[in-house]
């Protein structure tokens, strides 16, 4: 997989790269947006990371004329610009995603991989398996060692989020966002709540701890 | 000199007004003159009809009954010098065979019109001494004699002249007229512009806002004024405002960012194991994740309180609403053995920006569970009302002390029972602010020991305000 990573500020660049790459990305990265452009058009790229303010061409006429040379590389924006407008703007301009500055890596991160998995388009998978926990999505069935597990409907999408990005990282925000379907921040971690449940179905009877938490990223599912 | 002087006429407004004034002004009085000088002469001119009447007159007299009764005729007349006419008559060779009251014409040199008469044509005999003209005309008489016949025209002339002579002395004093008039004219319609440049000049000099455009009188320039100082009060208030929030947001973001720069520091300090390089790292982290959302909160706060925020207002529908809020809250709630219970009829409608709406319910939601002991209740409520739509969260909590509830809405206000609770001290503050751009008000009643009922009042639609 094949990334372009647009962006001016060197440090900001120099740590997704340096991310996307012990993620098992191959990154190229452009330091304006005129490079940003012509590396775009030429080089068959799987998605592109791209800042707004850039010096040359600002992301968003970059973005316009990708769009115009008829290039459908996903495009995930950053910006400082947090204002639904900004937002609004952004997403009308072609790309396919939209994260503030400052924005935590990780969540870049599961962002990217949404997108890749909506541009390939593969057959959506019906079970998922991590360690001796699986899930049916069409059963609705959740087993750990032959033994099933009851959820609730809000702790069902959690763990399907989880097994779904299994081995990621995923922010608070981003299952915020999964979970119940809109951005908020409520003052009390609501998150941290329905993680914890989770955790007294999933992983309280049971000697191997799946759900994981990564202090200051978030939480993955994964076989320790 | 002329370019810059048509340079400065192009540019100032007062100029060309007088100008226009002036040219204006001037025309039309012009005109006036020209017309009544026409209507004047025309008048005047019949004179001429009368010499050639006379004439004709004269003419068949002397075809029936000879020259001798022109003669006679020519003597019968009344020797009034402006009625009269001056009858002469010619013989072949042209000498006198007959004048009329020679006395009367002999200050007109007569001698010119004997050498020269020309039949048909008019001829002005000048007189001597005063400016008075004598218009002359003549006819043939059979084929010996040419009747020369004529009139004074001394009034007409002199009544023209007179007439010119007033027009050209008035001509002067007219411009001058003109021009003042003009000047005093333009003066005062564009005082209010005057002033009004002279406000814009001095902030831009000076940066100082507080300046205003006096107002006088009434008109569209005064109304202009009115907006013109409206919109700088509006100005000053938002650069205010702003400066203010921008003042709370750098300090009120100090703190965070000394724990954060500290934490950093002080694991920098020495050698230290990975995982505790990690704890560190993972502190700085959310400290500052902290930060950001304080500095979401305030940025909304700030933006709220100086009216500068944006809200996207839309058909909401009150009980989806509360129904998605209480869903987010119910485990935190049952975490706590908390039960929270919704009271809202079905098709309760308000325009307002959905999520800051969500936004304050969570944040009363959040904090009624926060101060609520376990077996407690949150009620959450919706009721229409004739001013609008009440919200309401009521919880059997620890309440707030009465000398508190003042200042509970105030910016990083933190009540002694809340230091135990993590949270900014900026939840209270942003409801207001989000209601208050609502153009909604809240209120609160609270009881140590019983709990505490927050209500928010939003109008259906807060532009119908």
């Amino acid at each position: 997989m094949r990334i372009l990573v647009v962006e001016d500020d060197k440090k900001i660049a120099s740590f997704v790269v340096k991310g996307l790459r012990e993620a098992g990305f191959a990154v190229d990265q452009a330091n304006n947006g005129q490079e940003g452009l012509d590396l775009a058009l030429s080089e068959p790229y799987d998605a592109v990371v791209m800042d707004l303010m850039l010096p040359k061409l600002d992301g968003l006429s970059v973005i316009e004329q990708m769009r115009q040379q008829k290039t459908l590389t996903p495009v995930i924006i950053l910006s400082a610009k947090r204002s639904v407008d900004d937002r609004i703007k952004g997403l009308q301009s072609g790309s396919d995603d939209y994260l503030v500055k400052p924005f935590s890596f990780s969540e870049l991160l599961a962002r990217l991989y949404a997108l890749l998995r909506r541009s390939s388009q593969g057959a959506e998978p019906t079970r998922f398996v991590v360690g001796d926990l699986s899930m049916d999505l069409l059963t609705r069935e959740v087993v750990r060692s032959g033994k099933k597990i009851e959820l609730q409907p809000r702790e069902f999408a959690l763990l399907e989020y989880f097994m779904r990005n299994s081995g990621r990282v995923l922010s608070k925000t981003m299952i915020m966002e999964h979970v119940w379907g809109y951005d908020f921040d409520p003052q009390t971690n609501v998150v941290d709540v329905l993680v914890s449940r989770l955790r007294a179905r999933v992983d309280r009877d049971f000697e191997n701890k799946l759900i994981q938490t990564h202090r200051g990223i978030g939480y993955a599912i994964k076989v320790s | 000199m002329p370019s810059k002087f048509l340079n400065l006429a192009r540019k100032s407004y007062g100029v060309r007004l007088v100008a226009w004034y002036f040219v204006i002004f001037v025309v039309s009085s012009l005109s006036v003159s020209i017309i009544s000088y026409v209507f004047l002469s025309s008048s005047l001119r019949d004179n001429r009809k009368a010499i050639q009447t006379k004439l004709q007159e004269l003419v068949s007299l002397g075809q029936r009954s000879g020259v001798g009764a022109i003669q006679r005729a020519a003597d019968a007349q009344t020797a009034s010098r402006r009625t009269a006419f001056f009858v002469r008559i010619l013989d072949r060779e042209n000498q006198l065979v007959f004048l009329n009251h020679p006395k009367l014409w002999t200050k007109f040199d007569a001698a010119s019109v004997v050498n020269q008469p020309v039949e048909g044509a008019w001829q002005y005999i000048t007189a001597k001494g005063d400016g008075d003209v004598l218009e002359v005309t003549s006819a043939k008489l059979g084929s010996d004699y040419l009747l020369q016949l004529g009139r004074p025209i001394e009034d007409r002339t002199e009544i023209l002249e007179d007439y010119r002579d007033t027009i050209l002395a008035v001509t002067i004093p007219m411009m001058l007229i003109a021009l003042l008039g003009g000047a005093v004219f333009a003066f005062h319609s564009v005082r209010p512009i005057r002033s009004l440049i002279q406000t814009t000049q001095s902030i831009i000099e000076t940066g100082k806002m507080d300046v205003r455009v006096p107002e006088t009188g009434s008109g569209e320039l005064d109304e202009l004024t009115k907006l013109f100082n409206r919109m700088l009060a509006r100005i000053e208030g938002l650069i205010k405002g702003m400066r203010e929030a921008l003042d709370n947001v750098a300090h009120d973001l100090r703190t965070p960012l000394t724990r954060l720069r500290g934490s950093a520091e002080v694991s920098l300090q020495g050698e230290r194991s990975p995982q505790q390089y990690r704890e560190a790292l993972a502190d700085c982290v959310e400290e500052s994740d902290r930060i950001l959302t304080l500095l979401n909160s305030l940025m909304d706060i700030s933006e709220a309180e100086t009216g500068t925020m944006r809200l996207h207002l839309e058909a909401v529908s009150i009980s989806k609403l509360l129904q998605e809020i209480v869903d987010l809250y119910q485990y935190v709630g049952e975490g706590k053995d908390i039960s929270i219970v919704v009271d809202c009829v079905k098709d309760l409608q308000i325009v307002a920006d959905q999520n800051r709406i969500r936004q304050v319910l969570g944040n009363l939601i959040d904090n009624a569970v926060k101060y609520t002991p376990p077996q407690g209740r949150v009620t959450v409520r919706a009721q229409r009302e004739k001013e609008g739509i009440i919200l309401s969260v009521k919880d059997t909590g620890v309440g707030i002390p009465s000398e508190e509830i003042p200042h509970i809405w105030n910016r990083l206000h933190r009540g002694d029972k809340s230091r135990s609770q993590p949270g900014l001290g900026l939840g209270l503050s942003l409801v207001k602010a989000i209601v208050n751009a609502h153009k909604g008000h809240t209120e609160v009643q609270s009881a140590p020991g019983e709990g505490s009922i927050f209500r928010i009042t939003l109008p259906l639609s807060p532009s119908a305000k």
